[in-house]
């Protein structure tokens, strides 16, 4: 009788095609969409923070804007996405680098590097001065209309550096550096920290 | 011509499915190129301005009203804060040994009350100026510039006027950090 009973199922099972229900996936889908497109609108700059530097932690607030970044990286100086300069006394580094390889940085600079006493890096203010005057060029041809007033006039050179390092690099090489964008007219320094979240 | 009542009947229950499958791979496309584009890294920025000289005239017409001019010297073991002349505020703040390594630290904590307790005196001040030995790190200075620069949750209030004369409680300590040393 039991066995009748499931052949007459079997018989009656209808082959279908399987349809798996995306409308919820969907949803799903388009929501983490908005959500990361909301978080990318707020993470606007590119930032060119070397993955060799660790950077420091601090309570600020103050999110970087589009600005001219300078790296100071293990090996070297990068200022506009460029290096301008290799650290002295470097291990012999092989290429391509195996994996865990790791050494410890100098930080030093090579005496013909230098000028001013010690105090002005040459190849950097070479850089930072030529970047400089690229930047005016550009805003000699730009003209800003005040919104409130409707006056035109010609954008000035702000001289802001976002200064990238890890956290191990001395003042002695931070005040070298700053120095040089001192004499180079980047007057305002911004120190990159990675944003410590509060208890 | 009237049509059989077959078809008629079948013309009106159609459903529409539309396909989502090309929809639903765009969708997993985008997740997947803003997940590996975004930053999950919040990264900040501390202003500091580069130490300016200002003419000679103005340097006199300033030190007529006897600017406070708060200095913090890093020293390796000491932090030493004082004012222009030293006759106002002179602390010295010692390092601790670390109770997890044994090495000595700085006073973090000493540092920002010893500053609070200055900018209860001198509410107006806004600026400090910081003197780092050469062998100071990075880390260290971006922890005594977070110090020096707000008030932290658990400090007693400060009030200040605001602009409509109602009180308010101050959030800056000494907000404009300076290194003094660059220059020489």
């Amino acid at each position: 009788m039991r066995s009748s009973i499931k052949n007459r199922r079997r018989r009656h099972r209808i082959k279908r095609d399987f349809d798996l229900q995306l409308t919820s996936m969907m949803d799903m889908l388009i929501i983490m969409v908005v959500f990361l497109l909301k978080s990318y609108a707020t993470n606007s700059v590119a930032f060119a923070t070397s993955s060799n530097i660790k950077l420091p932690s601090s309570t600020a607030e103050e999110i970087p804007a589009d600005s001219i970044n300078l790296v100071v990286e293990p090996t070297g100086i990068m200022f506009d996405n460029e290096k301008v300069m290799d650290f002295a006394n470097l291990p012999v580094i092989p290429s391509p680098a195996p994996a865990g390889f790791t050494f410890t940085p100098t930080y030093e600079i090579e005496s013909r590097h230098l000028a001013d006493y010690g105090r002005r890096i040459l190849p950097l203010y070479d850089a930072m001065v030529k970047s400089r005057q690229k930047a005016e060029l550009m805003m000699s041809k730009a003209v800003v209309v005040d919104p409130t007033t409707g006056e035109r006039s010609t954008p000035k050179f702000q001289g802001v550096v976002i200064i990238h390092a890890d956290k191990s690099v001395k003042f002695d090489i931070l005040r070298k550096i700053m120095y040089t964008a001192g004499s180079a007219e980047f007057k305002i320094f911004k120190l990159v920290a990675e944003k410590k979240e509060e208890a | 011509m009237l049509k059989r009542p077959t078809s008629r009947r079948k013309s009106g229950s159609q459903e529409v499915n539309p396909n989502l499958v090309p929809m639903l791979d765009a969708l997993v496309t985008l997740v997947a190129f803003l997940l590996f584009s975004s930053a999950f890294l919040s990264i900040v920025v501390i202003d500091t301005p580069a130490p300016v000289l200002a003419p000679a005239e103005e340097q006199i017409e300033k030190m007529k009203e006897k600017p406070l001019q708060l200095t913090v010297h890093i020293r390796p073991e000491t932090i030493f804060i004082t004012d222009w002349s030293g006759s106002r505020e002179t602390h010295t703040i010692p390092s601790l040994p670390d109770l997890k390594t044994g090495e000595k630290r700085y006073d973090y904590e000493r540092f920002h009350q010893t500053l609070v307790e200055i900018k209860r005196r001198y509410p107006k001040e806004t600026k400090i100026i910081f003197k780092p030995d050469g062998g100071v790190s990075y880390e260290v200075l971006v922890a005594l510039m977070d110090a020096a620069r707000r008030f932290e949750k658990t400090d007693s209030v400060l009030y200040k006027k605001n602009d409509q004369g109602i009180d308010e409680p101050e959030t800056k300590l000494f907000s404009e950090v300076i290194f003094g040393n660059i220059m020489s």
